[in-house]
């Protein structure tokens, strides 16, 4: 194996037809009675892989999630981080707590991940607003901004958002953004429904009111 | 009239989906993730701790859990390479992107392969018993590329023998796999009598044991791996 590589190791010969092609083994779909979530998280504690076909049902919607909230650039690694993520708290899903499956679990680890992100973000921004040197990149805030220029009545809905207190943007943003219910938004962020409740009034009045203010502007202009 | 609601609902609805490469790569680190949970589980018992761990052993676990985050937080915080350690193996990821891998036993091999794919290094390890070897071809060889993947030779520290390999996922390209082979002695798992490495490009082959036309001596020698052509 002259050539093939360093001394003392010695380079598997080759470079002829492949007799057999290694395949995964992947879940079955379609055999049987499809599985609840429930089912199959339950399953992947004894067969681990079987956590594959959790991702395979809820990616998109959860990406979908993320890609909003944390732009298209960083969604694809903050779903490989929620999902495995999940994968190692699965023993901590509890299908009574989120009866309707598996997603709002996932959109809440989502969530705790967007924070994460949006935590180191925010470092990042007030070091760059301290040394006064201009970012390269618009704020994740900007970017939507940037995004809905077009109807300019949603830019103060995107004002009042980055304005909100975490918990708040996460509850308003499970809701208007995921399609959750409340009981599924208090399944996903752990608190109960009443804050659900007074959390959503609390910030759709903050909403109606900017759009109130702009109107007005737009109607005196 | 368009609520707040349905305005802020209108909001990003643009973003693209997600790319069917994402996915797969996702995809593939949860069941590289998946693979290391069933070799570390013991004799086949479920990771359904909830239902068995009594209380105190399941906060025990807890604690355990938080100092290793803590642990993962700091090395992150001060640059330092990350390290997972087995008693088979270690592999370390350095801040310039090379992976050290230090094999003691010749056991686990998929587990090996599972820490190097989540280390970013796309690997196939097979472990195969003493006097055999994987049947070859199992692919395209990529001779030129092995020596990106691999710049450095295989070492043994004469103090613990151990098979030290300093790894360069930046040298592999989309297509290419890289292929780790040993034979061990079962009596002595942590002596391999051949150890080969090589890039693959396309598809591998999985590994089909076969015997060497004849045994391979065990490697214990103070000048490196000694290695046997299969025949």
């Amino acid at each position: 194996m002259a050539g093939c590589g360093a001394p003392g190791v010695n380079r598997i010969g080759g470079g002829c037809p492949i007799e057999g092609v290694k395949t995964e083994r992947l879940p079955r779909h379609g055999l049987e009675a499809e599985p609840t979530d429930a089912e199959l998280i339950d399953r992947s504690r004894r067969n681990p892989e079987r956590f594959a076909a959790v991702f395979d049902r809820h990616s998109d919607r959860v990406h979908h999630y993320l890609a909003r909230r944390a732009g298209p650039d960083v969604a694809d690694d903050l779903l490989s981080e929620t999902f495995l993520r999940a994968f190692d708290q699965r023993d901590r899903f509890d299908p009574e707590r989120s009866p309707t499956g598996a997603l709002p679990w996932l959109l809440g680890i989502a969530t705790n991940m967007l924070r994460d992100h949006q935590r180191s973000q925010a470092r990042r921004w007030r070091i760059l607003a301290r040394s006064g040197t201009e970012p390269d990149e618009p704020s994740p805030v900007d970017r939507v901004a940037a995004r809905v220029d077009a109807n300019a009545m949603a830019r103060p809905l995107i004002e009042v958002i980055a304005t909100l207190a975490d918990g708040d943007r996460d509850t308003l943003l499970l809701f208007a953004w995921a399609d959750l219910t409340y009981e599924e938004i208090a399944a996903a962020l752990g608190i109960p429904i009443g804050t659900v409740r007074s959390r959503i009034h609390r910030t759709r009045a903050r909403l109606r009111a900017a759009l109130g203010t702009t109107t007005e502007e737009q109607e005196s202009a | 009239m368009m609520d707040e609601i349905d305005l802020l609902a209108r909001i990003g609805t643009d973003v693209p989906p997600l790319a069917d490469k994402a996915r797969a790569r996702t995809r593939a680190q949860i069941l590289a993730r998946a693979d290391r949970a069933a070799a570390d589980r013991p004799n086949g018992v479920d990771a359904g701790r909830s239902a068995r761990f009594p209380r105190a052993r399941r906060r025990m676990a807890f604690r355990l859990g938080l100092g290793t985050i803590a642990a993962a937080a700091a090395a992150i915080a001060v640059g330092l390479p990350l390290t997972n350690t087995t008693p088979a193996y270690a592999v370390t990821k350095h801040s310039d992107g090379t992976v050290e891998v230090v094999i003691r036993q010749f056991l686990y091999p998929k587990k090996l392969e599972a820490t190097l794919r989540e280390n970013g290094l796309r690997a196939v390890v097979d472990y195969v018993p003493l006097g055999q070897v994987c049947l070859e071809p199992r692919g395209l060889m990529v001779p030129q590329d092995t020596m990106k993947v691999v710049p450095l030779p295989a070492a043994r520290k004469p103090a613990n023998k151990n098979t030290v390999l300093r790894l360069s996922p930046a040298g592999l390209k989309a297509d290419e796999t890289l292929v780790i082979e040993a034979s061990f002695d079962k009596s002595h798992p942590d002596k391999s009598s051949i150890f080969r490495i090589a890039v693959f490009r396309g598809a591998v082959a999985a590994c089909k044991p076969t015997s060497t036309a004849r045994p391979a001596p065990i490697m214990d020698g103070p000048n490196g791996p000694i290695t046997t052509p299969p025949k």
